[in-house]
C-alpha cells in the first residue's frame, strides 16, 4: 500500500517536472543531442542578427583558424575538413533564422583511434558565432573535449545515448581562461583578428572578398611543415616543371627556325607538357594526401593545371 | 482536402526518406576496449585499532573493470546487433575471505592480489532499431545504480556510497553474542537477499533479458526480467530544467524470491534519484531515497525499510589540469536490520558521513581523497541496547586513482 501511495506521488511529481523542462534551443542541425548546431538564447540582445552570409564566405572563414597548441608549439587547423564543411552548410541558415538574443551554438566530433582500431577517442570541439558591431566573431569553448567513455558505460549500459555534456560554447570568458584554448589564423588580412585567445572575428565588410582573397593568398603563400617533403622544396619543383615547359615552348620556336615540322614539334612539346602535367597532379595529390596543403589550396591549384589543358 | 493531400505527401516524404537512408548504408563493424582500473591506499580506525593497506578495488560493480564491446549494421536493415563482455579484475583478499566485498579487518591488512583471476560481470548480445534495443545474457538490468548515476557531477568513482566500502567489516564493540556482527548485516538489502549495500539494493548484473524503450523527450525507460523471476522497470530523464543540468532516475522491481533474508517470499523495491548542477558556478546537488517491502515476512523484522543518500558540492575547473570537486554527503540507511529482532531489536539507522576531494586530470585520470563516518544506532528492548549500544564508529580514510581508458 505504501509503495502504491509513492509510486503514484512519484508520477505525479514526474509529470509536473517534466512540464518545466526547457524546451528554448532552436535545433538547426542535430547528430544526437551532443552533435549538434543551435541557436541558443542568451542574455544580451544586441547582435546583428538576422543576417546573410554565403555558404563560400563561411567555408573560407573557417578554414583559415587554428588553434594553437603549447605542448607542440605547431598551429594545427582547429576544424577538421567534415567540421568545416558541416558547419559552413548549416550557418547561413542558422544566422537567417536568428534573433537579436541569440547566437549560433555549435558541438562537433571528430573521432581518433588507435590499437589497431580498438581503442577510440572522440573529441568534442564546441563554440558559439554571432554577428555583432558589424563583425562575424567565432568563439570557441570546448576544444578536443573527450568523451567520457567510462561514464557513460555505467550510466547508460545499453547505450541508448542517454549522456548529456554541458558544453562551453566560449561565451563566458571567466570559464574559458582556464582553459587556455589559443586560436591563430593561417592568413593575415585586413580586418581579420584575434581580440581574445578564444575568439576569431572579421569585419563584414572584408568578408565577402575573403574567398578570393585566400585563393590568391595560396598560390603565392609558403608555409612549412615539418613532415618530409616541405611547401618551398614542393613549390620549387612545381616552378622548375612550369619553367620547363616554358622551355619546351621556346624549343619549339627554335625548331620552327630550323626548319622541323611544326606538326612534329607540337607533338612532341604536347606530349613532354602532357606528362609534366601528369606529374604535376600527381605531386599534387600526393601533397593533399600527406595533408601538406589544404583542401582548399588543393583545389585552387587544381584548377590552374587543368587550365592549362 | 489540401489538408489530406499535405499530409499524405508528408507521409510518403517521410517513407521515402527512410527508404533512401537504409538504402544507402553500408556493412559497418566496430570494436573498441573500454574501462577503467581503481587503485588506492586505505587507512581504517575501528574504534579498536587502525592500519593502512593497499586495496586494489572492492569488487562492486563500479569497480575496475576491462570491458570488449563490438557492433555489427548490416546493410539496408536499419538493425545493430552487438555483444559486450566484461571481466573484473580481482580485488586483493586474503585467503579466508570469500569475497572482496565481504572482507573484514584482517582480510583487507593482509590483502595480496597476486595469484588472484579476473571474475566475468557481463556477457551478452544485443538487437537494436527503431524499435529500441532489446539485450540478453548478463547485464546491467534496469534498476541497476539506479539511485547512484543521476548525478550530473559525475562524482561517483570516488563516492561509491550510497554502497560504501566495508560491508564485512567487524563493528567494534558489539557484544560477540550479537547476531549482526558487520556493518554490512545493518544494511541489507531485500531484493538481493540479505546482501547489505544499502540503497542501490538491485546493484548487480543479473542473467536476464532487457528491453530499452527509443528515447523519447529525454526520458529513457527500460523493463527487465532476469533469473529468477525478478522484475525491474526504470526511468531516467536528463535534460535541462529552469536552468539547471537535470537527472532523475526511478526505478521499482520486484523479487518473486526476494525478501528470504527476513522468511519472506517477495519483496518489492522502489528507488529514486534527483540531481541538480548548476553549469555556470559548478554547485551541484543530488538525492537518493529507496523503500523495500517484503511480504509475509517475520513479523518484527526488518522487512520495512527506506534508506536515502544526500550530496552536495561544487565541480568546476580552478587549474588548468581539469576539473575539481569537493563534496559533503551523507546517507542514513534505516531499520535494515534482518533478523536482529529475535534480539530485541526494533530500528536501527546506519549513517555515513563523508567529506571528498577530486582532482581530474583531462578526461582520463582522477584522484581521490575521501574521508567516512561511519556510525550505528540502535533501537529496542535492553537485550538489543546490551549487545549494541557500544558499537564504535568507523573511520575509514581512502585516496585512490583511476584511470580511464
Amino acid at each position: 500500500m505504501r509503495l502504491i501511495t509513492i509510486s503514484k506521488i512519484l508520477c505525479m511529481w514526474i509529470s509536473v517536472f517534466l512540464s518545466f523542462a526547457s524546451v528554448s534551443d532552436e535545433i538547426i542541425w542535430e547528430e544526437n543531442k551532443n552533435v549538434f548546431i543551435k541557436l541558443l538564447e542568451v542574455e544580451t540582445s544586441n547582435y546583428e542578427h538576422p543576417n546573410t552570409i554565403s555558404s563560400d564566405v563561411s567555408n573560407a572563414f573557417l578554414s583559415q583558424i587554428s588553434i594553437i597548441n603549447s605542448n607542440e608549439n605547431e598551429d594545427a587547423l582547429l576544424f577538421t575538413s567534415q567540421q568545416i564543411s558541416l558547419l559552413s552548410k548549416y550557418l547561413p541558415s542558422a544566422l537567417t533564422q536568428a534573433k537579436q538574443n541569440q547566437v549560433v551554438v555549435f558541438s562537433l566530433i571528430k573521432k581518433k583511434s588507435s590499437l589497431a582500431g580498438f581503442l577510440k577517442r572522440d573529441l568534442f570541439t564546441a563554440g558559439s558565432i554571432f554577428i555583432q558591431q558589424n563583425t562575424l566573431t567565432l568563439k570557441v569553448g570546448d576544444v578536443d573535449r573527450e568523451r567520457q567513455h567510462g561514464y557513460e558505460s555505467v550510466y547508460d549500459p545499453t547505450n541508448q545515448g542517454l549522456v548529456r555534456y554541458d558544453f562551453d560554447f566560449g561565451l563566458d570568458s571567466t570559464s574559458v581562461a582556464s582553459k587556455k584554448n589559443t586560436l591563430g589564423l593561417l592568413t593575415h588580412l585586413d580586418g581579420f583578428s584575434t581580440p581574445q585567445q578564444n575568439e576569431v572575428n572579421i569585419v563584414l565588410s572584408k568578408l565577402s572578398e575573403l574567398p578570393q582573397i585566400i585563393q590568391q593568398q595560396a598560390t603565392s603563400k609558403v608555409e612549412t611543415k615539418n613532415t618530409g617533403l616541405t611547401r618551398q622544396e614542393v613549390e620549387q619543383i612545381l616552378n622548375e616543371r612550369e619553367a620547363s615547359s616554358s622551355t619546351h615552348k621556346g624549343e619549339i620556336a627554335t625548331k620552327q627556325q630550323t626548319g622541323k615540322s611544326l606538326q612534329q614539334t607540337a607533338t612532341e612539346s604536347n606530349k613532354t607538357t602532357t606528362k609534366n602535367l601528369e606529374e604535376r597532379f600527381k605531386i599534387l595529390q600526393n601533397l593533399k594526401d600527406q595533408g601538406l596543403i589544404s583542401e582548399q589550396e588543393y583545389q585552387v591549384k587544381r584548377a590552374e593545371l587543368l587550365a592549362e589543358i | 482536402m489540401n489538408n489530406k493531400k499535405l499530409f499524405k505527401t508528408c507521409i510518403a516524404t517521410a517513407i521515402l526518406a527512410s527508404i533512401s537512408s537504409t538504402a544507402m548504408a553500408e556493412d559497418e563493424t566496430t570494436w573498441n576496449i573500454s574501462g577503467w582500473i581503481n587503485e588506492g591506499i586505505t587507512y581504517y580506525d575501528d574504534g579498536q585499532g587502525s592500519d593502512v593497506a593497499q586495496l586494489g578495488d572492492n569488487g562492486t560493480t563500479l569497480g575496475s573493470r576491462i570491458a570488449l564491446t563490438g557492433g555489427y549494421k548490416p546493410e539496408n536493415t536499419g538493425l545493430q546487433f552487438g555483444f559486450e563482455v566484461i571481466v573484473e579484475p580481482t580485488a586483493a583478499v586474503d585467503g579466508n575471505s570469500s569475497s572482496p566485498l565481504l572482507s573484514n579487518q584482517d582480510g583487507v591488512s593482509n590483502a595480496n592480489a597476486f595469484g588472484s583471476g579476473v571474475s566475468l560481470l557481463s556477457n551478452n548480445i544485443y538487437m537494436s532499431g527503431d524499435f529500441g534495443k532489446i539485450t540478453i545474457g548478463t547485464q546491467s538490468m534496469p534498476t541497476d545504480n539506479i539511485a547512484v548515476l543521476a548525478d550530473p557531477s559525475v562524482t561517483i568513482w570516488s563516492g561509491i556510497s550510497p554502497l560504501f566500502r566495508m560491508l564485512g567489516f567487524s563493528i567494534r564493540g558489539v557484544d560477540a553474542t550479537a547476531g549482526n556482527q558487520t556493518w554490512g548485516n545493518f544494511a541489507q538489502c531485500a531484493g538481493l537477499n540479505g546482501l547489505g549495500i544499502g540503497i542501490d539494493c538491485n546493484g548487480i548484473y543479473r542473467n536476464g533479458i532487457r528491453y530499452d524503450l527509443p528515447e523519447f523527450g529525454g526520458v529513457n525507460i527500460a523493463i527487465g526480467y532476469a533469473n529468477d523471476e525478478v522484475y525491474d522497470v526504470a526511468l531516467k530523464y536528463a535534460g535541462e530544467v529552469a536552468g539547471l543540468t537535470t537527472m532523475f532516475n526511478a526505478g521499482y522491481a520486484y523479487n518473486a524470491d526476494g525478501g528470504q533474508n527476513v522468511l519472506g517470499s517477495s519483496s518489492e523495491t522502489l528507488q529514486f534519484q534527483l540531481g541538480l548542477m548548476d553549469a555556470e558556478s559548478g554547485m551541484f546537488g543530488t538525492f537518493a531515497y529507496q523503500m523495500e517491502d517484503v511480504e509475509d515476512a517475520a513479523v518484527g523484522s526488518g522487512d520495512d525499510t527506506s534508506a536515502y543518500h544526500v550530496k552536495v558540492g561544487v565541480k568546476r575547473a580552478y587549474n588548468s589540469y581539469g576539473d575539481s570537486a569537493f563534496y559533503v554527503d551523507y546517507g542514513s540507511y534505516n531499520d535494515q536490520y534482518g533478523m536482529a529482532h529475535l534480539e530485541g531489536v526494533t530500528g536501527s539507522k546506519l549513517s555515513v558521513l563523508g567529506f571528498a576531494a577530486e582532482q581530474n586530470f583531462g578526461a582520463r585520470f582522477l584522484m581521490y581523497a575521501k574521508y567516512e563516518i561511519i556510525g550505528l544506532d540502535v533501537d529496542g528492548t535492553s537485550n538489543a541496547q546490551a549487545l549494541y549500544s557500544g558499537a564504535q564508529d568507523l573511520n575509514l580514510l581512502q585516496v585512490g586513482a583511476t584511470f580511464f581508458f
